[in-house]
Parts: structure tokens; C-alpha cells; sequence
């Protein structure tokens, strides 16, 4: 869907972009990871123009950029910023209605999007649209942001540090939110953050920059497992632990799992195989009894299987030295 | 409490004048304002995204706030003429500055990130300024349109200064004549109009966001019903451009209109800026004083007061009566200048020291010697003579010429105390002893100095003779001192016209003026 071929940035002498290639496949979230200064954003803003390319060539859906005028390239792409960025001097309702306005929606397709639109985000319509951001939470003015680059339903949607000026509490649910919002679920998106965590819950895969340089680029699985320098390493180590639990799948520790059948086992949880190991850890743990067992809930045409929270500890640790070598 | 009173009469009285200024005043404030909003809002937008121009626009317009006002005014005559047209221009670029520099700011203090998002979402350049930048600007641009038009009215009243009206034709009128109650019927309106715009326009400032957007258009569309208050009057036919003293004393152009029945389409000018003016072909006749040194310096005519309408002020020497008894040879030297000048020759010394930047003492030996009175000094060894003289160049150089002719006629010996201030600061000194001598005018020492009833003002003012022969004897008999036969001059107000228009059309004196005008 997005293709970077050898793209180059410079602000004066500073190499902000460093020959960076890589593709964004139709309906995935692509994150750029790095430290600030990393050039992270100005890749981002290189896609919608919002910088200039010093050199190589970008294509969105096959068409080179450069051969589009920027406000057209931008409007066929939703873009969300840190704080949402809402115009202050209009309504939540004129600040979803923009781009609309902009690509000259009638009166009546604005309002009817913008009812289908909140109703996907969950946004009651009747109480938000006629307030002012500054009457807004973060949390609600991030919505609204979404809202807005969510309207015209672009086939690309990006997002830069989306939910950074939120408190970490807010930032959690939001992500959590976001996570299951079916009218993203089929977009194209490419997410800019510099929280780790916040990388492997939202991207299928990850590109980890750092001086203007990809240091790797893979699923969130490989970055995990198989690191591919000292930096990708060393910028993953304090929360590896807890990645490897996040990157993990229930269905990818059943050949380590004792082979006990659910039938036998008394008031078990069902948990789809699919969820993340930290996930069904942090279930097990919140009923408050540390021996309760689940029950892996097949999707697949193998048996559904029971395990405790030490028989996932032990199988993720087997398949963790697996994986490794 | 009776300035009080005065001033209520006073309003009473000009209740039409002061509307029909206020009015004015009104108009050269807000066309002025309206034109500065047209040309400074697109000047302060543009340099948001032309940086290169910020300096430059910043400076230029810095500079314009620094010209005194009324240099400004005195540069814009040759361009602009008279009238309302120079004193608009004026105001227009005084308020720039604020103008501009609040465009300006309130647009690069958009947040950063709404601007990013309104590209992000594709707004063209355009878009982003009219629809996000400057309806979020409003605010600080509003403050600025407020800062200007407060500014405006205050700098407004300068407008009289040249002809162009106001509320500024009581307040330069009232300190020309030193009227309390007309300079407050002008301050005062001028002081409520400024507060009133200032309230006003704070209150729209204030507004929310959403009302402002249409309540600033709907100013900007009033700005000029309230500018059209003020026809620009055409210039018609001949235009007399008087100081506001001459304009509002007895003895000035109400004395003209008694006398000749002369009746002149007179506009108030600032009494530095009538000969430059009347140079320019703005104005056709002015007033001034008799022999001042621009009168050559314009090329201007002096029109003979053949009816004698303006009071005398004929210049003679004062001395004090004991030197006189003393030094009998005295009084002969000194009177060898009486009748030797007139008003001619007076200008012409007056112009050489102020134009051509002559020395008063060469100036003065040149005329003596011009007259073969010049002796060289015989370095005398007597008593001292001591010379006084008020600060102005035709007082300089009548005490040269004396100290010159004392020197080289007598034994006695010369200093002279110049620059001593006012009529009442010479008198004094003169009374006291500390001066023997200087120079003074007929019409001061009637009105100033014996402070003479009107009754005998007005039985003795026109004529010459007369004038001289009362003030001599009231001096001799009040404080000894003699007032030696008039040197000839008579430096008191004049009307004058362009040397060339006058001898076009043949007017030598104020009655040709008024068969002229009136036949």
C-alpha cells in the first residue's frame, strides 16, 4: 500500500532520514519505534508531505507522491497528531466536519457520516457535537481527533505519538479501544511512539529506527526473539520479559503444556488461543486463586487443553530458548 | 468653579462648532484606520510567510512611529497639500505599526500543532489562513485595530495643524490664545471620544470566538459609514490658512473682518507650517509677523494694512533717563539709527541671519557701513553701557549695530546682556539698572507693559503717532525712561500672499485683497 524506496531527509546538514526502505501492507499497522531525534516523525510526515523528500520516492497505492498536489495526497489519508490537535475556534462537530468540507460533502452526507462515525467510536453525538475541545478530556479530544481523520473514511490512516498527551491510565484504555475499533480494523496504518509497550500491543509489525537508520524492521515476534543488532537488543531489554509474554500467543505454547483435557477440570476459564500469554496470565491472576486453570478455547481443529499459570511460566520458557537458538 | 462656568458657556456657545469637530474628528480617526487596517492586515499576514520581510517591514514602520508628528505633517505638504488628506496619511501611518505587528503575532502564535493538523488534513495555504490562523488571531489583531485606533484619536488632533479640522482647532486655538475654557472644549471630547473607542472596541475584543467572527465583519463594513462623516472639501477658489492666535485674537483677523469687511475662506494651520503652506500654492494668503526672515526666504508679499487695522508695534530704543542726563553725547549716536529701517531692510537682516547663517555682528557692520554711520572702535576708556535684548535674531542684531555705534562714536565703553527672555524679563531688568538699554515695540509696551485700559487702546490703536507719543509720555512720567524716535520698523502682524500671484493680480495692500475677493 506504501511503499519507501531509499528515502533521504535533511534538514540543512542534519540527516534526519537516512536511506530508509520499507513497505506498509494493505490493512496493517506499521509502528515507527526510536528515541526522539530518531527520525520517526519526519518519516511519517514524508508520506503525507507535510516534509519534503531530499531524495528517493514514496508510492501510496501506486502512485508516486510527488506526482500529487499535497492537499489532495493529505485528504485521501486520515492524520492524527499528539493532543488531537482540534481547532480550538470550532464545535466538535465542525472539527470532524473539515475534511468533509474540504472535498465538498453535502450538508446531509457530513451529517449522516459524522453520526455513523461517532457511533463507531462509541461517541455519544448528542452530548459532544456541540462542545468546544477546551470542554473536553484528553481522553475524549483524542476520540474526536480519531473521529475527525476517521470521517471520510481514508484507506490510510496516520498517527503521530496519537495518545502521548494522555495520563497513563487514559492512555491504556484508549489503546485498548482503539485496539477494537472494527471501522480500523481493514485501514492501512502507520503509528509513530516512542513507548515500547505501546509498539507491541498496537503494530503487526515494528520498524525500530535510530539516527535516521532502520535497525530493524519485522513482526513484533522477531524483534523479540530474534534481535537483529546490539541496539535492537539493548533498546528492548528492560521490558523483554513482559514483550516476550505480549508477543506470545496461548496457541504457540501448546506443544509445551501438559496434555490435560478441560472436561475434567472443575470451574476452568475459556480463553481463545489467540490471546497474548500476558493476557491470559493477568486473568488467571486477577480471579485471585494462582492454581485456577484455563482452558484454551480451540479455534483450530486441535483439542481445547488446560493449563495453570507454572505450566504457561515453564512453556513459555521452553519455547523462549526454542526461539532463541 | 468659574472655569467651570466659562467652560459651559463656551460650549454653549460653539455647541455646532464642537459637533461639527467631533465629527471630524471622528472621520479622520477611523478613514485613517480603515486604511490602515486595508494596507497593515495583508502587509502583517504576508511577512507570516515571508519571514524575509519581517525585519525590514518591523524597522520601516518603527521608523514612521519616531518622525514627530509634525515633521511628518510639514514633509507631506509639498506631496499631499492641506487639508484632510496629508493628516489621514499621516494617522494611516502611525497606525501601521500596531496593525501590522499584531497580525503578525496573532497568527505565528497559532499552537503549532493545530496549524500541522490543518495541513495533515489538507488545507491548501489559503484554507489554513482564512479558515484556522486568522479567525484564531482574532484576539491579539483586534487589540492591535484597538491600540491604533486609540492612538488615532489622540494623534488626531494634530490634524489641525494643518487644516484638516478636529478637536484639535479648540486645543492649539485655546494654548495659542491662552483660552482655559477652549482648551478644554476640546481636550475633554477628544479625552471621551479616546476612552468611549477604547471601551468599545474592548468589549468586541472580549466577545467569544464564534460572535467575534461576524461582529468583525460587520465593523469592518461599518468602517467606512463611519468615515463618510467627513466630506473631503475640495479646495475652492482663494484660501487664507491662519495661525490659530491670529485666527481667534481681537486685534487679528476679527480686526480684519471689522476694518476691510473682509471676508476670507480661512482654514487653522500651525503657525510653523503657514509659510510652507502658502509656498505651495495651498493656501494663498497667510498671516505672519511683519519682518520676518521667511517672508524672503518664500518670496511672499507683504500686503500694506492701509486702514491700520493691526495695532502698531513700531520698534524704538528704551533707555533709561539718568544715562541719557549723564552722557548727553549719547543720545545723538543713538538716534542716528532712528528712521534708518523699514520693514524691507529688517526682514532682509533677519533673513541673512536665519538663512544664510550670517553672524548678527557682520550683518550689522555691513548695514552701518551700507549707511556710512560705521566707525571703527575707538577703544574707549569710560563708564560701561549695558545692552539688553530679548531671545529673537531682530533684537540680536539691533543691539550689534548699537553696541557698534557706541564703540565707534564715544569714549564710553559697551557690554551687552542678549537673550534676556520675555518683554517682562527686559522691562525688569531695565527698571532695576541692570540694563541702560534695548530695544522694544510700541503695541508691547502699550498692551504689556501699562496693561492700558481697552477703552484707550481702542481710541489710540490706529494710528502710529499717536501710539508712540502715549507710551513716551507714560514712561517718562511712570518709570524715567525715554523712548527714542521710532527706528522705523513696525514688526507686527502681516498678511501675505506669494509674490507671484499678488502682482498677477495686482494686490499691493489688505483693501486690494478685499476688492478682490468682494468687489
Amino acid at each position: 500500500m506504501i511503499r519507501l524506496r531509499n528515502v533521504t531527509k535533511k534538514f540543512g546538514s542534519l540527516l534526519a532520514v537516512d536511506d530508509v526502505t520499507l513497505d506498509v501492507k494493505e490493512g496493517e499497522t506499521l509502528v515507527l519505534l526510536g528515541t526522539s531525534g530518531c527520525g520517526k516523525t519526519t518519516t511519517l510526515k514524508l508520506i503525507n508531505r507535510l516534509e519534503e523528500l531530499t531524495a528517493g520516492t514514496i508510492e501510496v497505492a501506486g502512485t508516486d507522491i510527488q506526482h500529487q498536489k499535497p492537499e489532495e495526497l493529505r485528504r485521501q489519508m486520515g492524520y492524527v497528531i499528539q493532543g488531537a490537535g482540534l481547532f480550538p475556534h470550532y464545535t466538535v462537530q465542525e472539527n470532524i466536519a473539515v475534511v468533509p468540507r474540504l472535498l465538498h460533502w453535502s450538508k446531509e452526507k457530513i451529517e449522516a457520516r459524522t453520526r455513523e462515525v461517532l457511533d463507531l467510536l462509541r461517541i455519544s453525538a448528542q452530548q459532544y457535537l456541540p462542545k468546544y475541545p477546551h470542554e473536553l478530556s484528553g481522553g475524549q479530544q483524542q476520540r474526536v481527533g480519531l473521529a475527525r481523520a476517521l470521517i471520510s473514511d481514508p484507506p490510510v490512516i496516520l498517527m503521530d505519538e496519537p495518545f502521548g498527551a494522555l495520563d497513563p491510565f487514559t492512555r491504556i484504555s484508549i489503546r485498548r479501544e482503539f485496539k477494537n475499533i472494527e471501522a480500523l480494523r481493514h485501514k492501512t496504518k502507520v503509528l509513530v511512539t516512542h513507548d515500547v509497550l505501546e509498539a507491541f500491543e498496537l503494530g503487526d509489525r515494528i520498524c525500530l529506527m535510530d539516527d535516521g537508520k532502520i535497525q530493524q524492521l519485522g513482526t513484533t515476534q522477531e524483534l523479540v526473539f530474534r534481535p537483529a543488532n546490539g541496539f535492537v537488543m539493548r533498546f528492548l531489554q528492560d521490558q523483554l520479559f513482559q514483550l516476550q509474554l505480549q508477543v506470545l500467543q496461548l496457541q504457540h505454547l501448546r506443544p509445551y503444556l501438559p496434555a490435560v483435557s478441560p472436561s475434567n477440570i472443575h470451574n476452568a476459564i475459556a480463553i481463545p488461543e489467540m490471546e497474548s500469554v500476558l493476557e491470559a496470565i493477568q486473568i488467571l491472576t486477577a480471579t485471585g486463586a494462582p492454581q485456577q486453570c484455563l482452558t484454551l478455547n480451540a479455534t483450530t481443529a486441535a483439542p481445547a487443553q488446560a493449563a495453570t499459570v507454572a505450566d504457561l511460566m515453564a512453556a513459555v520458557e521452553q519455547l523462549t530458548l526454542t526461539l532463541r537458538k | 468653579m468659574t472655569n467651570v462656568l466659562d467652560l459651559w458657556d463656551f460650549l454653549q456657545l460653539q455647541a455646532d462648532t464642537l459637533l461639527e469637530q467631533t465629527l471630524e474628528h471622528i472621520s479622520l480617526t477611523f478613514i485613517s484606520l480603515a486604511l490602515a487596517i486595508l494596507i497593515g492586515l495583508p502587509v502583517g499576514l504576508l511577512i507570516t510567510r515571508y519571514k524575509r520581510g519581517v525585519g525590514p517591514t518591523f524597522g520601516i514602520t518603527g521608523v514612521l512611529q519616531t518622525i514627530p508628528s509634525i515633521a511628518l505633517l510639514g514633509f507631506l505638504i509639498p506631496v499631499l497639500g492641506i487639508g484632510p488628506k496629508p493628516a489621514i496619511f499621516a494617522l494611516f501611518l502611525y497606525s501601521l505599526l500596531p496593525i501590522i505587528r499584531n497580525a503578525f503575532t496573532g497568527v505565528t502564535q497559532v499552537d503549532a500543532k493545530v496549524k500541522e493538523a490543518a495541513r495533515g488534513m489538507g488545507m491548501t495555504d489559503w484554507q489554513l489562513l482564512t479558515r484556522v490562523e486568522l479567525p484564531l488571531a482574532l484576539p491579539v489583531l483586534f487589540a492591535g485595530i484597538r491600540t491604533a485606533a486609540v492612538l488615532n484619536v489622540g494623534v488626531a488632533t494634530l490634524a489641525a495643524y494643518i487644516a484638516a479640522g478636529g478637536l484639535g482647532e479648540f486645543i492649539f486655538g485655546g494654548i495659542a490664545l491662552n483660552n482655559t475654557p477652549m482648551i478644554l472644549a476640546g481636550a475633554i471630547p477628544a479625552a471621551l471620544l479616546a476612552v468611549g473607542i477604547d471601551f468599545l472596541l474592548a468589549r468586541l475584543q472580549h466577545l467569544r470566538l464564534p460572535l467575534l467572527r461576524p461582529t468583525a465583519l460587520l465593523l469592518f463594513l461599518a468602517l467606512p459609514l463611519l468615515s463618510s462623516f467627513y466630506l473631503l472639501p475640495n479646495r475652492s477658489g482663494f484660501q487664507a490658512g491662519l495661525s490659530p492666535e491670529f485666527a481667534g485674537r481681537d486685534d487679528g483677523y476679527p480686526g480684519l473682518k471689522e476694518t476691510y469687511g473682509l471676508d476670507l475662506n480661512t482654514v487653522i494651520m500651525a503657525p510653523a507650517l503657514v509659510y510652507k503652506a502658502v509656498y505651495e500654492g495651498d493656501v494663498d494668503v497667510i498671516d505672519g509677523y511683519s519682518t520676518d526672515g521667511k517672508i524672503k526666504t518664500y518670496s511672499l508679499r507683504v500686503l500694506e494694512d492701509d486702514q491700520n487695522s493691526f495695532p502698531p508695534y513700531h520698534a524704538a530704543l528704551l533707555v533709561r533717563e539718568p544715562v541719557l542726563l549723564r552722557h548727553p553725547e549719547l543720545r545723538e549716536v543713538l538716534e542716528m539709527l532712528s528712521g534708518t529701517i523699514n520693514d524691507s531692510t529688517m526682514t532682509a537682516l533677519n533673513y541673512q541671519v536665519d538663512f544664510d547663517k550670517a553672524a548678527p555682528a557682520a550683518v550689522a557692520q555691513a548695514f552701518l557701513k551700507q549707511q556710512g554711520l560705521w566707525r571703527p572702535s575707538q577703544n574707549g576708556t569710560g563708564e560701561t553701557i549695558q545692552l539688553g535684548s530679548k531671545i529673537f535674531t531682530e533684537q540680536y542684531i539691533l543691539t550689534e549695530m548699537l553696541s557698534q555705534l557706541i564703540r565707534g562714536y564715544t569714549n564710553l565703553q559697551v557690554s551687552a546682556r542678549t537673550g534676556l527672555g520675555g518683554t517682562k524679563i527686559c522691562f525688569d531688568a531695565l527698571t532695576a539698572g541692570e540694563i541702560d538699554i534695548y530695544p522694544e515695540y510700541t503695541g508691547t509696551g502699550l498692551q504689556v507693559i501699562l496693561n492700558t485700559p481697552q477703552t484707550v487702546v481702542d481710541r489710540l490703536s490706529k494710528e502710529n503717532e499717536k501710539v508712540y507719543q502715549y507710551v513716551a509720555d507714560r514712561f517718562q512720567e511712570q518709570y524715567n525712561i525715554i523712548w527714542l524716535p521710532p527706528l522705523g520698523f513696525n514688526n507686527t502682524y502681516a498678511l501675505m500672499m506669494r509674490e507671484e500671484q499678488a502682482a498677477k493680480l495686482n494686490i499691493r495692500s489688505i483693501s486690494d485683497l478685499k476688492n478682490h475677493l468682494n468687489p
